[in-house]
């Protein structure tokens, strides 16, 4: 008995992909990269993008096509529109929602799937937990030193261009004890780099005000759980600039172990555009923002996410965009052509800049983006840095690895120094990219926290 | 997939404002809520939901939503059409256009429907020291409430005499901004007025930190 699970989108969903495989690994079924042999199909799914769509209804067509020749159980999951829920219905045999995740080996053994393993596995009883036992399901982690951790889950902020509120529901904030339980676990394992994760991180326990952690408490307590530990990195994404605080900031500098760098969304340089994609920020507050990360944070890189050609975007107001990129010099732009996501608010407007037009406005923020990044790489040709190696590059002949601040480098080295921290002398850069050379003490383990950059 | 968390409430009255509004009272069922936040509203086996600001007060029995009918819209004409009695699913509250309780001026700017969450400022206690500038096609449409009476309430009716300026509102904000310049300023409603609103009010120097946002779409 074999399955094969496929997730679309961010990395929410491939910490979801992550609790489902755990629960059918739990039930003896073993995972395999080949649909073909597989006897369960799954999709976790993505509604941010109409593409994403696209593919699970695609994906279900061709595996019904195969049900006359091979017995096939199939399920989806994940964010998937109230609008869309009856059609999956029709086509899948399983539609579970990741708070049910707890009763899938149920359902499963329901359709005549029983394993010597599963008649053991009983269902979670009813929790007042919103999320059942979803946060308890311990994941199958994908790599053995990198690890994401859900903090959170829905959206409160009704950006227009976003249908996450309608998919994922509202802020419901993780109890901080499972938090800390899981990445105490994972620091047991030697795991090197932590990503908290959540629609909007930096508004964590304001679902539980007063009961709940902050954002900057809970990141001080994840901080705690590493003094005095093998080192690691502990990310969070992403944050909204509407929750980001000083405190945070301030956290973040007080402890090694929280790296610096900082994802903060964009979106649009422009005021008229934030308050349309009711972002419930101004690019005032945005700028006081950045001013604080380069205040308090000054090695922190910077990220941000960026949507071109959303609907009504004029040409002074991209050009505003273009400025506050120059203004804010990234590290990283995700930078995303606007397409009307299906049940976002913003999907009843007309989607009227032409599609060359926004492919033209990408291609210029591009440039900014390469000019700002590679400025900052090639400052940072001849230092030394400790990197992540986390694995190799596409042709397979260098070693990837990523800095603190998550600028991407290749060097060459053997493959025993995959996940693990080394030391480098920067010796080439890129626009986008570093390329480095071990340090003659970078083939033992080294701490992060003692580098002297 | 994470289920939205909705509530069942009954619809308590439906009270036509004009031919193209009404507003909606349903049962409160113990939702708490500040006065400028939204819910989402759907009809109970349907797959549409829309976000409607909160028009009741904080200390209101019930929820009062204000509904702009759009011909041939999936939801509001069957919204428009409930009667007490009926059943609507309501999940929320939600939204951060809340102000706090200071004793901050305020201008309180709005078209249509967008009127609804400043009766819920109004209605909870939050407005003190506010003017309400509302723009409207027809007058009727200003005379959806009467809790206007102690309110200084300024009606821009673009299409008839009888408000206090026959225009827009945006014609208002141009001659009124510069002695209001120390005022907080809230806009609800339609994103080009407030985009007018917003330039308007940057030409005259007001701080962007100053000025409050929750567009209807």
């Amino acid at each position: 008995m074999k399955f094969h699970l496929i997730h679309l989108g961010c990395q929410m969903n491939q910490s979801d992909a992550e609790r489902i495989k755990a629960v059918l690994k739990g039930m003896g079924i073993a995972e395999t990269d080949n649909e073909e042999e597989a006897n369960i199909l799954g999709i976790v799914s993505c509604s941010v993008r109409q593409k994403s769509i696209d593919r699970v209804y695609s994906k279900i067509e061709e595996w019904n096509a195969r049900k006359d020749r091979s017995n096939l159980l199939t399920c989806v999951s994940g964010c998937i529109l109230p609008a869309d829920e009856p059609k999956f219905l029709k086509r899948f045999d399983l539609l579970f929602r990741i708070h049910e995740i707890a009763k899938l080996p149920d359902m499963i053994r329901q359709y005549g799937v029983v394993t010597p393993a599963s008649l053991y596995i009983t269902s979670q009883a009813q929790t007042n937990d919103p999320l059942g036992g979803f946060w308890k399901v311990e994941p199958d982690y994908s790599s053995p030193f990198e690890a994401y951790v859900p903090i959170q889950n829905g959206c409160d902020k009704f950006c227009t261009f976003c249908a996450v509120p309608y998919t994922r529901g509202r802020e419901v904030s993780r109890p901080s004890d499972d938090i800390l339980a899981e990445v105490e676990r994972l620091i047991q394992r030697g795991v090197k780099s932590i990503t908290l994760l959540g629609q909007n991180v930096n508004s964590y326990g304001l679902d539980k005000a007063g009961k709940e952690m902050t954002f900057a408490q809970l990141l001080r307590s994840v901080a705690e759980l590493g003094r005095g530990r093998p080192p690691f990195w502990v990310y969070f994404t992403s944050p909204h600039p509407r929750d980001m605080s000083t405190q945070v900031l301030q956290t973040i500098a007080e402890h090694p172990v929280l790296a610096k760098q900082i994802h903060l969304p964009l979106q649009s340089g422009d005021d008229k555009v934030l308050i349309r994609m009711n972002r419930n920020h101004s690019m005032e507050r945005y700028r006081e923002l950045v001013h604080q990360i380069r205040h308090i944070l000054p090695t922190a890189t910077l990220f941000t996410d960026i949507i071109v050609g959303f609907s009504g975007e004029t040409q002074e107001q991209f050009e505003n965009t273009q400025k506050a990129m120059e203004e804010f010099q990234y590290n990283m732009a995700y930078i995303a052509l606007y397409s009307p996501r299906p049940g976002a608010a913003s999907s009843r407007w007309p989607d009227d800049v032409p599609q060359s037009v926004k492919k033209a406005r990408l291609a210029q923020l591009t440039e900014v983006l390469r000019q700002s990044s590679g400025d900052y790489n090639r400052e940072q040709v001849g230092k030394i840095f400790t990197v992540l190696v986390d694995g190799k590059d596409r042709k397979g002949q260098y070693l990837s690895a990523r800095t603190e601040g998550k600028i991407p480098l290749r060097l060459l080295g053997p493959d025993e120094l995959i996940g693990q921290f080394v030391q480098v002398r920067i010796t080439k850069a890129a626009d986008l990219s570093l390329e480095a050379e071990l340090c003659e003490e970078g083939l033992r383990s080294v701490s992060p926290q003692l580098e002297a950059v | 997939m994470f289920r939205i968390i909705l509530m069942i409430h009954r619809v308590l009255g439906v009270n036509t404002l004009s031919s193209g509004a009404v507003c909606v009272r349903f049962s409160r069922e113990g939702m708490s809520f500040q006065a400028g936040q939204h819910i989402l509203v759907s009809l109970p086996g349907t797959y549409v939901a829309r976000e409607y600001s909160i028009a009741s007060g904080e200390q209101d029995p019930w929820l009062e939503i204000l509904i702009r009918v759009v011909p041939g819209g999936k939801l509001s004409p069957k919204l428009a059409r409930l009667k007490p009695g009926d059943h609507v699913e309501i999940s929320g509250p939600c939204g951060f256009f809340t102000p706090d309780l200071s004793s901050a001026k305020r201008v309180l700017v709005a078209t249509g429907t967008g009127i609804a969450p400043f009766r819920s400022f109004f209605r909870s206690g939050k407005a003190a020291q506010s003017v309400l500038v509302h723009g409207v096609r027809q007058l009727v449409e200003t005379s959806w409430f009467d809790d206007w009476s102690t309110v200084p309430y300024v009606r821009c009716v673009s299409r008839e005499d009888g408000g206090e300026l026959r225009g827009r509102v945006t014609q208002w904000i141009a001659q009124n901004a510069p002695r209001l310049a120390e005022c907080e300023w809230w806009f609800c409603g339609n994103s080009q007025m407030i985009q007018e609103g917003w330039d308007l009010l940057q030409q005259v120097g007001l701080d962007s930190n100053q000025i409050h946002t929750e567009v209807y779409f």
